[in-house]
Formats: C-alpha cells, sequence, structure tokens
C-alpha cells in the first residue's frame, strides 16, 4: 500500500501507513503529538508558496520520500523511533525555501552560530543553495526557544518535552544531509562514538546515519512528473535548473524492487519509468526517442547512480559499511499517457542546446575530453566513464566489504594489519575482472599502450583481461616478500621481458604507500631509457591515507577505489611489536 | 601438417571484446559473415605459406589443410564456407566433423569439386574418410589417410589433436621467441660452459641447456590464446559429445606465476575460476593461508594446470599440498614436459602432457 500524496490529512494517516506503535518512547517522545504538531505546522508553512515555478518541495515531496523509505524497509527493518525520526526529517528538510516568506528579526541572530538569519531576505539562488543550512537554523532557534525573534514560522514541536526536543534536534541533523557535504562530515568526523553513530534508543536500533543516507536517496529520486504543480513554467526557472526540470518531467516515477533478501548481497533496483510525451511527430519518433532517453540517462539515472555512489562512500567514511547495499538503477520505459500534458513549448530543441545531442553526435565536449586522455589527465565529467568507474567502484566496495577480514595479523614482511583481504577471491570472479578490464580499457584505449604488465600475484588476471582488450602485449613481474623486496633481475620469473621502446600500464592490486610501484619503476629504469617510455600505473584498491611517495617517473597514477583511514593496527596485548610500540600499518597480502 | 581452428578465432576475438560467456556463444553461433571472413583469410594465408614454402616441382596434388570443425553443432553458412574454401585447386580443405548436423549440412551442399572431409564419431573415433568420385580427389583422399596412419597413433580425434599440439607447441617453442639458449657470455655468472656446450645455472644450482620462457612466448596475446586454446582442448575432452567434461572439474589450479599467466585467459574463456598457490615450499604448508585456500578449495574437484614440468617436484608439492586440502584433483595438465624426472605423487594416468620437447630441443638438465 502506498500513500496518496494528494490525499493526506493528518500525520496519523502516516503513523498507520508506517505501522508507527503510540507507546511514550525515548525521553518520554509521544508519537502522535509530536508528529502532529510537526505535520500540521509544516503545512501551514506551505500555504503559499514562494517559487510556485520550481519543482515542489511540500508535504506532498515529503510523503513520496515516505513512500520509497517504506519500500526499503525489507532491506533495513526500520524500528519504532527510526521512523518517528525519519517522518519528521522528511517533513522539515526542505522548508528553508520557504525563507523569504518567513518573519524573523535578524537583530537577534548575531551570534556567530547563526550565519542565515541574519538577513531578512535572500535572492532564490541564494535560498536554494543554502536551504538545508537554513532549516537547520530553524530548528536550532527553536531549540534555544528564540521565539521574540521569530514570528513564523510557528514552533513545530513542544518544547518542553525533552524526547520532542531531542527527536527535532536529531531530525534536523538527519534532514540537513539530504544536500550538500557539510552535514554528512559532520557525521563521518563524529567519530566512532560520536552522537551520530549507530545506538539503541529505548533497546531497538537506533542509525542516524543510515536515516541520512536514506533520507538523500529517496529525496533523489522523487525526481518525476509528479513534483510539478504547474508544467509549464518552464521559462521562469534558472537555466541551471531547467536540465533538472525537463528530466523530471519524462520520468513517469520510481519503483523499489527489493531482492537477496537474506543475503549478504541484498539490494534494490531503482527502476526509472520514463516516457515520450505525445506530441512526438510520428516521424521523428525514434530518433526523438533516443534524444530523450539519453538525456534522462544523463540527468536522472546518472545523478541517481552518482547519488548511491555518495552514500554508500559516506557510509564506508563512518566505518557503518553494514548499511551497503546493492543499488542498481534502470530504465524502463512506458507508452505516454495523459499524466504528460503539452508543456507548452517545442522541447526537442532545448534538449540539444542544454547539451545533449543525440548518441554518437559529437560535441565540443567529446573532442576535449580524448585531447585529455592525450595529455594523460583523468577524466571527470558526467560521461559514460564517470559511469562506468561509479558501477565498478560499487561492485568493488561490495567484494570489499564482503572479503575483508578484521583481524589482527601480522604480515610475512613482518607489518601488522588489522584487514587482510584476500584478493585471490577477487581474481576468481571473472564478471568483476571484466567489469575491471573494461573500465581500464575505456580509459586507455585512447592512450598508446605497448605492453600491460601486472604486479603479480593478483593482478596478473587483471592484467591479462586487460591486455586483450587493448589488444597489446601481457606480461607480469612480482616483488618478492620473502627476499626482503629485492628482485633478482637475472631470474625469469621477474624478468617482465620488456621491450626498449615500451610504453607501459602497470596494474597493481593495491596500492598504499607506493612503495612497491617505486620498486617496480626502479627495476624498470635500470633497463630501459625511460625518457622515452611512458608510465602509467593503475591499482585496484588504495588503502589508507598514508602519503604516496613521490616518484617522477610515475607520469600518473589513480586507483579505482580509495578506502580511506589510515587502518591502524588496535594495539594487542599479546603482540609484542605493539607492546614495543612500533608504529604499525599495513601491506595487503597479494 | 596444419590444422585452422575456426573455434580458436573465435575465442580470441571474444577475448578482444571483453564478451561474457566467450565458449558457449563461440560454439553455439559460429558462421556469422565476420566468422566466414577471418577463416578464408587464415586459410589463405596457410595457403601461401604452404606454397611458397615448397619447391614449384613438387606435384600439387596432395598439399592440404584441415579445418577443425569437431567442436561445433552447426556452423552458420557452412555452404558458403565450404564453396569458397574449395575453389583453392593447389591446396585441398579437408574438413573435420564430429556433429550428425554438421554432416547432414555438408551433405546437402553441392559443389563442383567434391568435398574431402573426415568424419568423427560422438566419442570422438575416427569414422571414415569421404570424397568425390574423381581420380584427383582418390589420391588426395589416399593420401590423407597415409598421413594420418603414418603417425603412428589411433584413430581417435583426441590422440591426432595431440599430436598437432605437441607439433605447434614445439614450433611456438622455437619460432616464437619462447626458448632461452646461453651463448656466451663474459659478464654472466651464471652461463658455464661445459662438455661442448653453454648451460645456463639456475637457482638450484643445476644447469640446463635451455629455459622455456613461456611468459615470454604468451606476451603476445594471439600465441596465449593459441597455449590456452590446446589447453582448453584437453579440458573439454575434445569436445566429446558423450561426456560434459566441464562438470568434471570445479576449478583449475595454478601452482606459480607463469601457470596464472596463461590461466588467465583460460578463466576468461571457460569461466571456471582459477585459484594460485604459489609460494608453496620444500615442504608445502603455506601456513598463513591455509584456512582461506581450504574454504575455496576443500570439497572441490581441480585440475591442476602446470606450465613446465622438469623434475615434478613442484607438481608433487602441489598435488601433496592439495591432497591436505581436501581437494579431488581430477586431471593434471602440463603444457611442457621436459622429461627430466618423474612426479611421484600424482596418480598414474592423471599427467597429461601437451608438449614433451625434450628431444627437439636437445634439452640436458645436469649437475656439475
Amino acid at each position: 500500500m502506498s500513500i496518496d500524496p494528494t490525499n493526506i490529512s493528518s500525520a496519523q494517516d502516516i503513523m498507520e501507513y508506517l505501522e508507527i506503535q503510540n507507546e511514550p518512547t525515548y525521553l518520554n517522545l509521544k508519537p502522535s503529538s509530536f508528529l502532529s504538531t510537526l505535520f500540521n505546522k509544516t503545512s501551514e508553512i506551505w500555504d503559499q508558496k514562494v517559487y510556485p515555478h520550481y519543482t515542489n518541495h511540500d508535504t506532498k515531496h515529503s510523503m513520496r520520500i515516505i513512500n520509497t523509505f517504506k519500500d526499503f524497509e525489507p532491506l533495513y527493518e526500520w524500528t519504532n523511533y527510526e521512523k518517528i525520526i525519519f517522518v519528521a526529517a522528511s517533513l522539515i528538510h526542505d522548508i528553508g525555501m520557504q525563507y523569504n516568506e518567513w518573519k524573523i528579526d535578524p537583530t537577534k541572530f548575531i551570534a556567530d552560530k547563526y550565519i542565515f538569519f541574519r538577513k531578512a531576505k535572500y535572492s532564490e539562488k541564494e535560498i536554494r543553495d543554502a536551504h538545508e543550512l537554513i532549516m537547520f537554523e530553524l530548528i536550532w532557534a527553536q531549540v534555544e526557544k528564540k521565539f521574540d525573534a521569530i514570528k513564523f514560522p510557528p514552533v513545530l514541536f513542544d518544547v518542553n518535552n525533552e524526547g520532542e526536543r531531542e527527536a527535532i534536534n536529531m531530525a534536523s541533523y538527519v534532514a540537513a544531509c539530504h544536500r550538500g557535504k557539510k552535514f554528512l562530515n559532520l557525521f563521518v568526523e563524529s567519530g566512532e562514538r560520536g552522537t551520530y553513530s549507530q545506538t539503541t534508543r529505548d533497546g531497538d536500533d537506533f542509525r542516524p546515519r543510515l536515516l541520512a543516507g536514506t533520507l538523500r536517496l529517496c529525496d533523489e529520486l522523487d525526481g518525476s512528473i509528479e513534483r510539478f504543480d504547474n508544467i509549464n513554467k518552464i521559462n521562469l526557472i534558472a537555466d541551471e535548473s531547467k536540465k533538472h526540470w525537463l528530466a523530471c518531467a519524462f520520468v513517469k516515477g520510481v519503483e523499489v524492487r527489493v531482492h537477496g533478501l537474506g543475503l549478504h548481497n541484498s539490494g534494490a533496483d531503482l527502476i526509472l519509468t520514463w516516457q515520450v510525451p505525445r506530441e512526438i511527430n510520428s516521424q521523428d519518433h525514434i530518433k526523438e526517442k533516443l534524444r530523450i532517453k539519453h538525456f534522462v540517462e544523463e540527468e536522472r539515472m546518472n545523478k541517481i547512480s552518482n547519488e548511491i555512489s555518495r552514500i554508500q562512500k559516506f557510509y564506508v567514511d563512518c566505518n557503518e559499511h553494514h548499511h551497503f547495499r546493492k543499488f542498481k538503477v534502470k530504465l524502463h520505459n512506458t507508452e505516454p499517457n495523459d499524466s504528460v500534458l503539452d508543456l507548452g513549448f517545442d522541447y526537442f530543441d532545448i534538449i540539444p542546446k542544454l547539451g545533449y545531442p543525440m548518441p554518437g553526435e559529437k560535441t565540443i565536449d567529446d573532442s576535449q575530453s580524448e585531447h585529455s586522455l592525450e595529455s594523460g589527465q583523468v577524466l571527470k565529467s558526467n560521461s559514460i566513464e564517470t559511469r562506468n568507474l561509479l558501477h565498478v567502484q560499487l561492485e568493488l566496495l561490495d567484494w570489499y566489504e564482503r572479503n575483508k577480514s578484521v583481524i589482527h595479523t601480522v604480515l610475512v614482511n613482518g607489518e601488522h594489519t588489522n584487514i587482510f583481504l584476500q584478493l585471490r577471491s577477487l581474481t576468481m570472479n571473472q564478471k568483476l575482472l571484466r567489469l575491471i578490464s573494461d573500465y581500464l580499457y575505456r580509459l586507455h584505449r585512447a592512450r598508446k599502450i605497448d605492453t600491460v604488465m601486472g604486479i603479480g600475484t593478483s593482478a596478473i588476471p587483471i592484467a591479462v583481461n586487460v591486455a586483450y582488450r587493448l589488444n597489446c602485449a601481457a606480461t607480469f613481474t612480482f616483488i618478492p616478500k620473502y627476499s626482503g623486496g629485492n628482485i633478482d633481475e637475472g631470474s625469469f620469473e621477474h624478468n617482465p621481458s620488456l621491450k626498449p621502446e615500451d610504453n607501459i600500464l602497470i596494474i597493481d592490486d593495491v596500492i598504499s604507500g607506493g612503495r612497491v610501484a617505486r620498486k617496480i619503476i626502479t627495476q624498470i629504469e635500470k633497463n630501459y631509457d625511460i625518457s622515452k617510455n611512458v608510465f602509467y600505473h593503475q591499482a585496484i584498491f588504495r588503502l589508507g591515507d598514508r602519503e604516496l611517495q613521490s616518484n617522477p617517473d610515475i607520469t600518473d597514477y589513480f586507483q579505482i577505489v580509495h578506502i580511506p583511514d589510515v587502518i591502524y593496527a588496535p594495539d594487542e596485548l599479546n603482540c609484542p611489536q605493539c607492546q614495543d610500540g612500533g608504529e604499525p600499518w599495513y601491506e595487503i597480502d597479494g | 601438417m596444419i590444422v585452422i581452428d575456426p573455434l580458436r578465432q573465435r575465442i580470441h576475438n571474444g577475448l578482444r571484446n571483453g564478451e561474457e560467456n566467450i565458449l558457449n556463444n563461440a560454439r553455439g553461433n559460429y558462421g556469422n559473415d565476420n566468422d566466414v571472413r577471418e577463416l578464408l583469410e587464415l586459410y589463405s594465408e596457410a595457403r601461401m605459406n604452404i606454397i611458397t614454402s615448397e619447391p614449384s616441382y613438387v606435384s600439387d596434388s596432395r598439399k592440404y589443410i584441415f579445418i577443425d570443425l569437431t567442436p561445433f553443432d552447426r556452423v552458420g553458412k557452412i555452404e558458403k564456407i565450404i564453396t569458397q574454401l574449395n575453389e583453392s585447386r593447389d591446396v585441398r580443405p579437408v574438413i573435420m566433423y564430429m556433429s550428425p548436423a554438421v554432416d547432414s549440412q555438408i551433405k546437402a551442399i553441392k559443389t563442383e569439386t567434391p568435398i574431402i572431409c573426415i568424419a568423427y564419431s560422438g566419442i570422438g573415433n575416427l569414422i571414415d574418410i569421404t570424397n568425390g568420385t574423381s581420380r584427383l580427389d582418390n589420391n588426395l583422399v589416399i593420401q590423407v589417410r597415409r598421413d594420418i596412419e603414418s603417425l603412428g597413433i589411433e584413430n581417435n580425434i583426441v590422440h591426432f589433436r595431440r599430436w598437432i599440439a605437441q607439433q605447434r607447441l614445439t614450433n611456438m617453442l622455437i619460432e616464437g621467441d619462447g626458448l632461452y639458449v646461453p651463448v656466451k657470455d663474459q659478464n654472466s655468472k651464471t652461463i658455464i660452459y661445459t662438455a661442448g656446450r653453454y648451460y645456463k645455472r639456475m637457482p638450484n644450482k643445476m644447469l640446463v641447456s635451455s629455459y622455456i620462457e613461456l611468459k615470454k612466448l604468451a606476451r603476445n596475446v594471439e600465441q596465449l590464446t593459441e597455449v590456452a586454446y590446446e589447453v582448453i582442448l584437453e579440458l573439454a575432452c575434445h569436445f566429446r559429445r558423450d561426456i560434459d567434461a566441464f562438470d568434471e572439474f570445479d576449478v583449475i589450479v595454478v601452482p606459480n606465476n607463469t601457470a596464472l599467466f596463461i590461466a588467465s585467459a583460460i578463466q576468461a574463456i571457460l569461466e571456471k575460476e582459477v585459484i594460485p598457490i604459489d609460494r608453496l615450499g620444500p615442504v608445502p604448508r603455506l601456513p598463513r593461508q591455509r584456512q582461506k585456500i581450504k574454504k575455496m578449495l576443500g570439497g572441490k574437484k581441480c585440475v591442476v594446470l602446470e606450465e613446465v614440468v622438469a623434475t615434478g617436484n613442484e607438481l608433487d608439492r602441489t598435488v601433496l599440498f592439495l591432497s591436505d586440502m581436501d581437494v579431488e584433483v581430477q586431471k593434471i595438465i602440463a603444457i611442457y614436459n621436459l622429461e627430466v624426472g618423474k612426479a611421484m605423487i600424482p596418480e598414474a594416468g592423471k599427467l597429461i602432457s601437451l608438449c614433451s620437447p625434450k628431444k627437439e630441443i636437445n634439452y640436458v638438465y645436469r649437475s656439475d
């Protein structure tokens, strides 16, 4: 059952839909009272929309977000308190957009912590760019009981109830995460024992970081024709918003289909149903349909995928990897129907002007991107390479979560780690190898690579796959761990048999400090005239933030997945080396 | 004898394109325009090699090239393929096949020049070498039959292909830059001259007259595919139709990096997992990785792939380790076997050597 956003009349409807229990909960919070007040007061805030030409941000938008939240329930099994906080966050997250209607006395907000409340009015762009911070300051001010300074909006909660104060405060942090990085970083920096870490409330799990990530995703997913109150107002939209506005117009809705429940790789398919309006000339139907599909892929699918990647990285940064799920965005086409009416303008001309040619047509951007590849710079854009990278990153992060061992280990080279990766299981996975090699092929195909060299053991299969794709030679070498890392140059095993004129792509499975890369390059330096050759170094995983040892012979270097936070080996009472205070870091056994 | 393997070319294209399910797709969908064009190009190249390598006064009625269609159950555009191949009068195609469907397809083709075919049964036994009715073709059929009989092998596809593998892999060593032969080098302390020839001193202090550099040979990815293909033929039991050969093992185990290098191509083709268990010491224990490897391998059936077997010691360590891991070894495939020693631990009959070039390369393994 889903909520009909146009038919919500009370918080009670929401509570019934989400099956929120009404018993008093953490710090004597009474759910019905709290949510009813919040629902009624936020509805008042949205009574007169300041920007009616925008896609709607009001309670209907909040209800659609709550719908999607419920769709994710099988994956996360929301607790009662989590549902309350999420509903609250959904209701308040966009109220900052109404700031110019509020009656605030800026003179009462001269304290440093209030930044936005020092002015009574802002421009449309300023509001749009900071509305989550505006919302946050409102809640803050109300928690601090600055009622004399705020005539409107009304107070959103019972200020004398400790439970409601705590709940609205937490909801404001979750809500502020829906946009930008400031509050996400706050959640990351709060550390393992911080306020926003997973904990329990009234005996149930409470996962504020998961709620923050979920709100962000649900908000991004609500980009469809339903966001429009008045579809003909595109000319009033600022140019930078036109793309997003128009892309939403072609999307009928998003459906969430969960899968793999109970398995380690559970997740959901996020299916974007898109459609072509009826006005298309039937003779040009296919061509225009392709154009719109390309547009929707770039503006909606790509953005949603970006957001998923950002959220998954957020969970990793917070050390709450267990929230990670496999989300995949898919497109589904439907026939036009009456919900897409005459837009009042010729959007077929607008789309190419916004930078979306037909697939296969070249633009200035395309030629610039080829130039960028030739000069060795990594392409950063909303291009197919970016989408491929996101897909690869998600798959690798998923693999990382399932295959890491969190145990204190002393490696064969004497170093400590508290994360051990069995990389052999990655190289046994041909599907993953194909994904990685496909990405590396796209990245390097414009370069004149003569040889792909894998650093054994784990990078050898990757190097072979990439060499086939690039149609160049393949070879390998390795750094022996038992001999102190010294390479026997006379050894057939180590000798990669490079040709002097080769341009080489080096592939390593893991890089941390760049020590192995340095040894390999030193070996090559001894045998070849490197002033003529070009060496690229590509790693699959980069672990930690240890500064890479600089090496001028690596013309560029990049990793596919960065697992941040230096992984220090925890103090191990029985480990003599830890006892001596030796500085631990890590290296992954290949 | 020259054999063209259309399946191998198709597999190579699949690897170049990063396809999924390469082997099944290649076997199931062979015969599109691109396949036809590539086969004709390969045939033309092979034909030119034959023509230019033999003196012109040798009779041209006995030159031929095998086209191995045995892996395919059906071949698309087979009429076009055979008609165009058959236009070559100086070097004739001999079509090898196993499938009854291909047999029907061929019999339905009407060509001016009769088609020379070798039909094999579903278990690989040679049924017949067939031809047309002209005297010229009878001579060719007789020639082909005699040439195969002169190999001294059983009339079975397995033996014939293994004979071809021996020739191919030996030629690759010699012509494909895969054999290191020590020569005089005053700057090197590891080149030793004794008993009339130069030797290379290996890390175990033994002297070898040459060294198989499979890494160097397989640097060229086309040659890598060629080597991988010979291994796949063995894994597939040469595509016998009475068994599902790929069901008989779960994983491929490799004991060193060079074997992993070759096996990586095989993994990409077959999508069978390849597990390296390198760095086994003299007493093969691998204490750190034991638990993890046991979890990956325990209870499974495996094929061991060795790139070069010389004394057999590495093979013994590998099989001993696997036995300890509760792994059943179905088959051991050695790409090159230098027959210096004999592995003692593997069961008799499990080791298949694709190429034993000791005599051809005059290989010597000795102490000082």
